[in-house]
């Protein structure tokens, strides 16, 4: 009887990820194919809009640097992140009164809609994100982890992965142009990704970097999964923070053939190669929860926050950009230069502020 | 009579898939052998090119459209198969003088489809073509058993007839089959609206420029006017 009822789940369980992985790339091919239109969520955007104006944060003709942060598959919507995350945004935003962090796409939909938001399953997804405030380790929580993670997959996926990254990109060319962002300004642009987040940054990053013309693109993967992507070719660079407790993110080495040392021609090894890549190691951060990069309450032997620690080295990295030597043309339409004269404009302002 | 059908189906598609030598005996209960068989062949064809779908919507086809080349892939992989049965036993005979009716050749192929009913399992991110290639396998192993049992080979013999038999639909193709696959195409153009060996890149970069510049004027424009 026990046995019957636990093969019963078994099958169960197999099945209901069958029928997920099968129906994970539909949303976004039918999307490119016409059969879904263009839904898109605004309630995100233009509530953060309206926040900007509140705090007279600088207006977008003053923002030198645009951050796209996309979360990681624990998400609803871009701004149902996972709780640990908005305070540390915060905190970056702060650090880098130059520059504008967005926090409003939801990198696990073509169209921007949030789980909750206008979808057939709309209402169930309400239901399980009102669970989180209550209870953040609730294994109901595991739902949206599954299906975001098939996404990542599309992404990650060389027959779909046009389609869904061309998706992502599109909208956060959208948020951009929502939040100032002109085309042929030549402002750089950040994408920030946390955990499958990563790949989803990497693969909008070959279309991104086409439709901003030339301006400066980089991705930052904090503990992100990523594949052996197009994109890492077509960014100025990709830095990939970790905690070394963390087997999620090694998952992306050991799951993407691409990356494997046997594959010299994939993009990955062409990137590294080209010195696109830079890894940076955090300390022993786990991937989620207690001990995790975002982690407010433990602390090194040092006495230093983990939030702390993660803070200090992205911000080092966003100010600090390449590792390329100075060109001496301040006019150059270089990206380098450019991103190092933002990198200094922001490092200025952040002394102001402290001073 | 509807039912009796849809159980023999089922009957084929199982024993086929659990390797039953006898698979062909079972369906042959029925007196509509053929058109069990070929339900095989159709399922197994319109679910593989579900799994393979997405050249279908990167072409960016109508649902009804999308419905319609389900219906003429499973046909065209009937073909295909159609086209095994005869070299099989044009090949039986010639190397090792056995005799296969065509008839129960032509049967014996659709049944070796059934695997091919999980196709549409190929949907499935980044797994999805390591499931296309143990399909494959399946199907031809499923090949090798039908055609050692009816054939009254040893597994060496169908091993050289089904091997020879896939070289030769390998050479046919791309010799004298390259009139068949224009017509293919012409008719998938016709109704579909696009061809399987469509140059996706090509469509990608077409599509992708004009999905980005009418966000670019959407948000201009209302930028603008606000």
């Amino acid at each position: 009887m026990v046995v019957n009822l636990i093969l019963l789940l078994i099958v169960g369980l197999v099945l209901f990820l069958l029928i997920l992985g099968v129906m994970a790339p539909l949303e976004s091919l039918g999307w490119y194919a016409g059969w879904v239109g263009e839904k898109v969520d605004k309630s995100d955007t233009l509530a953060a809009l309206s926040e900007v104006e509140a705090t007279k944060q600088p207006l977008p003709d003053e923002v030198a640097h645009y951050i796209v942060y996309l979360s990681g598959i624990g998400s609803f919507t871009g701004s149902s992140i996972p709780m640990e995350e908005p305070p540390f945004l915060d905190a970056l935003q702060a650090n880098l009164p130059g520059s504008i962090v967005i926090d409003d796409v939801f990198p696990y939909s073509v169209t921007n809609v949030g789980l909750t938001g206008e979808r057939l399953m709309g209402n169930v997804w309400k239901q399980v994100e009102a669970i989180r405030p209550v209870n953040p380790s609730s294994n109901w929580l595991y739902l949206v982890v599954v299906r975001n993670l098939f996404q990542v997959a599309v992404s990650a996926d060389k027959r779909y992965g046009p389609v869904y990254n061309l998706g992502v990109a599109k909208e956060v060319w959208r948020t951009l142009l929502r939040h100032g962002y002109r085309p042929g300004s030549n402002k750089p642009v950040t994408l920030i990704g946390t955990s499958g987040g990563g790949q989803v940054a990497v693969g909008s990053a070959t279309y991104l970097s086409t439709i901003l013309e030339g301006a400066p693109l980089r991705v930052v993967s904090l503990g992100g999964v990523v594949s052996s992507d197009e994109g890492l070719l077509n960014v100025d660079h990709f830095y990939h923070l970790y905690g070394t407790l963390d087997s999620t993110q090694a998952l992306g080495q050991k799951v993407f053939p691409g990356r494997w040392p046997g594959a010299v021609n994939s993009e990955w090894h062409k990137a590294e190669a080209a010195g696109k890549i830079t890894m940076i190691e955090l300390g022993p951060f786990t991937h989620t929860g207690p001990g995790s990069m975002f982690d407010q309450a433990s602390v090194l032997p040092d006495g230093r926050r983990h939030f702390d620690v993660t803070l200090e080295k992205l911000t080092n990295v966003l100010v600090t950009f390449y590792d390329r030597p100075k060109e001496t043309d301040h006019h150059s339409h270089d990206p380098a230069t450019a991103t190092e004269l933002v990198a200094a404009e922001d490092t200025a302002k952040a002394d102001n502020n402290s001073g | 009579m509807i039912l009796d059908y849809l159980y023999y189906l089922w009957q084929a598609i199982w024993n086929a898939l659990i390797f039953n030598p006898r698979v062909y005996e079972v369906v042959s209960e029925y007196q509509q052998t053929f058109w069990v068989t070929l339900g095989v062949a159709i399922l197994g064809g319109a679910s593989l090119l579900i799994g393979q779908s997405v050249v279908l919507f990167v072409n960016q086809v109508t649902p009804a459209r999308f419905i319609l080349s389900m219906v003429l892939n499973g046909l065209q992989f009937a073909i295909s198969l159609l086209v095994w049965a005869v070299l099989l036993t044009f090949l039986g005979g010639l190397i090792f003088d056995i005799e296969v009716p065509f008839r129960i050749a032509i049967r014996i192929m659709f049944l070796t489809a059934a695997p091919m009913v999980f196709g549409f399992m190929v949907l499935i991110p980044y797994l999805g073509l390591t499931i296309q290639k143990i399909l494959q396998v399946w199907s031809l192993l499923i090949t090798i058993q039908i055609v050692n049992f009816e054939f009254g080979t040893n597994l060496f013999q169908s091993l050289i007839v089904v091997g020879l038999g896939w070289l030769l639909t390998v050479l046919l193709g791309s010799t004298i089959g390259r009139p068949i696959t224009a017509l293919r195409d012409y008719i998938w153009r016709k109704f579909v609206g696009a061809t399987l060996d469509a140059d996706i890149q090509e469509v990608y970069q077409r599509i992708a420029r004009q999905k980005v510049d009418q966000v670019t004027q959407q948000e201009l424009e209302a930028h603008s006017g606000s």
